[in-house]
């Protein structure tokens, strides 16, 4: 049953992009639009909402959130928004659908953090860092986190060096978009 | 050395030129590269390639270097003009010669020009390596660059098209030849200008974007993060508001136990509801395109000013198609002349077997040319 399978996924807490390779059998369902108001009526019955917007796909609760769930959830928004920081001021360039090298962050972080510590205090406020002794943990941390939440997916299975940023990037642009302004 | 000669001396040495034209610094090439041939040149205490011979590979391998400028061969239109008064003076062949090797070189510049201006753009565009502000500096300096570039085109297209026209025949026709070519060429330039524009636009925007990104971590990072909060548990209805207009819904959270507990789940589900595989379509168009407003475009309907010119054999075509209702519609933005131009470039390149050129010049100081 195609609805299991995708709620299985999304209730993992995972945005779904249209441009991963691992979600293409689930985003290809989603994509049509039977199957999105089909999968959206059946969870409405309890209590949640499948939105599907900029190329993402994810579940939202209606109404309150308990003091946990509630925590959590403002936990996870700015690790997450904490890690991309971490990325782009490690590449300039970074954006929905570009590439990046777990190899080639890490010799850049080498290399910056000499003369700029503010980045490695970016890294060790991340909560998911374990070992905050070892930076080239942390930042191996952060590729498996951003990969386990749907931000980042390895383009190879058997490469653990190159990674696509998928469309779910855009989720949390568009929240940085709606509180940070334009400089005038 | 004759150039075969050359070409065999390149080629046995062909590792040492390699290494150097990928960056390496040589300390003793062989001699023959230095003396025979100036491949090599001494900087400081170590050999690199001569300048001539990178620019030579670049554009041979549609590749551009870091310091190529892109010239608007002003100097040569001016000199071909001044070069025009003196044939006017004593009608010499020489001077003729020598105007017909210049429009020719001029021409392959132009061409070679057009080929480093892609490759400078395909380098900008296609660059993920390089830092934001350098990237985008870059392409506004060329952006910039193609701008000027697009202006002197159409006064040296000008020159070219019209006030050389009528001191020979085969210089006539050399010149109608190579300005439809020209006219391929620059059209390319709008091409160009218009990828690296979009190109500016898309790295201006994740420039801000990322801006905001770091200032919302510093906040995040000051503990100075309430709005953020605010926003990611406001109400519902706010937060509908407050994300995005599409956004149907409300916060996204981590599912509590017993919602998770999916076979369950699953079973109330299939219960409720009749799954039927669903039909593919394609997803609601509900920002369809609008429609534009009629607007001032107009185009040229050359094949029926040929068809006319077929039907009546006029005496000069080019006074025919000026005269042609398709053009007199151009008339009141002043173009009429140049659209007559460039139809009558097109008319009579696709027709060379069917027109006579006579000797006469018509008032636009342009040869009759006759359709048989």
């Amino acid at each position: 049953m195609d609805i299991d399978k995708v709620f299985q996924e999304l209730s993992r807490g995972r945005i779904i992009s249209s441009n991963s390779n691992k979600d293409m059998e689930f985003s290809n369902l989603l994509i049509n639009e039977d199957f999105f108001d089909e999968m959206n009526n059946a969870v409405d019955k309890i209590g949640y909402k499948l939105i599907g917007e900029n190329g993402y796909y994810y579940l939202a609760k209606k109404g309150r959130l308990g003091v946990q769930e509630h925590n959590s959830f403002i936990s996870s928004h700015k690790d997450t928004i904490l890690a991309i920081s971490f990325l782009t001021q490690l590449n300039s360039r970074l954006d929905k659908k570009s590439i990046i090298s777990y190899v080639d962050i890490i010799a850049t972080y080498s290399t910056l953090k000499v003369n700029d510590s503010s980045i490695r205090e970016k890294l060790t406020h991340i909560t998911w860092m374990k070992n905050k002794e070892d930076d080239r943990d942390m930042i191996e941390q952060l590729f498996k986190n951003l990969e386990k939440v749907g931000i980042i997916e390895k383009i190879d299975e058997r490469n653990s060096d190159r990674y696509k940023i998928l469309d779910a990037y855009a989720y949390y642009i568009s929240i940085i978009e709606t509180l940070e302004k334009d400089d005038k | 050395m004759r150039h075969i000669q050359l070409i065999e001396m390149i080629y046995k040495n062909k590792e040492i030129i390699d290494r150097a034209f990928r960056g390496d610094s040589i300390k003793n090439p062989p001699k023959e590269l230095i003396e025979d041939v100036a491949i090599f040149q001494k900087v400081a205490k170590e050999y690199e390639l001569n300048d001539s011979y990178i620019e030579f590979a670049n554009i041979m391998l549609k590749r551009i270097s870091a310091n190529y400028t892109f010239g608007d061969y002003d100097e040569e239109i001016k000199l071909l003009v001044r070069l025009k008064e003196d044939y006017l003076q004593g009608k010499s062949e020489k001077i003729l010669n020598r105007m017909t090797e210049l429009v020719k070189t001029l021409y392959k510049k132009v061409e070679i020009r057009d080929i480093a201006i892609n490759a400078k753009v395909n380098d900008i565009v296609l660059d993920t390596e390089s830092v934001l502000e350098i990237v985008l500096k870059e392409a506004e300096d060329v952006a910039k660059r193609i701008d000027e570039l697009m202006v002197a085109n159409g006064s040296n297209q000008k020159v070219l098209e019209l006030e050389l026209r009528g001191l020979d025949e085969n210089f006539d026709e050399l010149l109608t030849n190579i300005s439809i070519d020209l006219y391929i060429l620059s059209e390319n330039i709008y091409g160009y200008h218009q990828r690296l524009s979009e190109f500016i636009l898309q790295t201006e925007k994740t420039k801000r974007q990322n801006k905001k990104i770091a200032s919302l971590s510093n906040k995040i990072l000051k503990e100075d993060d309430r709005e953020l909060e605010m926003l990611l548990i406001s109400r519902p209805e706010r937060y509908y508001h407050t994300i995005e207009y599409s956004k149907k819904g409300f916060i996204k959270h981590i599912l509590a136990k017993e919602e998770t507990n999916k076979k369950e789940f699953i079973n109330n589900l299939s219960s409720q509801i009749k799954i039927t595989p669903p039909k593919r379509k394609a997803p609601k168009d509900d920002k369809p395109y609008l429609q534009e407003e009629a607007g001032e475009l107009k185009g040229i309907d050359i094949k029926k000013i040929k068809k006319n010119i077929i039907d009546e054999k006029p005496e000069d075509i080019f006074l025919f198609i000026l005269k042609h209702k398709e053009i007199e519609k151009f008339k009141e933005d002043n173009l009429d002349s140049i659209m007559a131009f460039k139809t009558f470039m097109t008319i009579a390149q696709e027709g060379r077997e069917n027109i006579i050129m006579s000797e006469r010049y018509n008032n636009h100081k342009i040869k009759e040319i006759k359709w048989i």
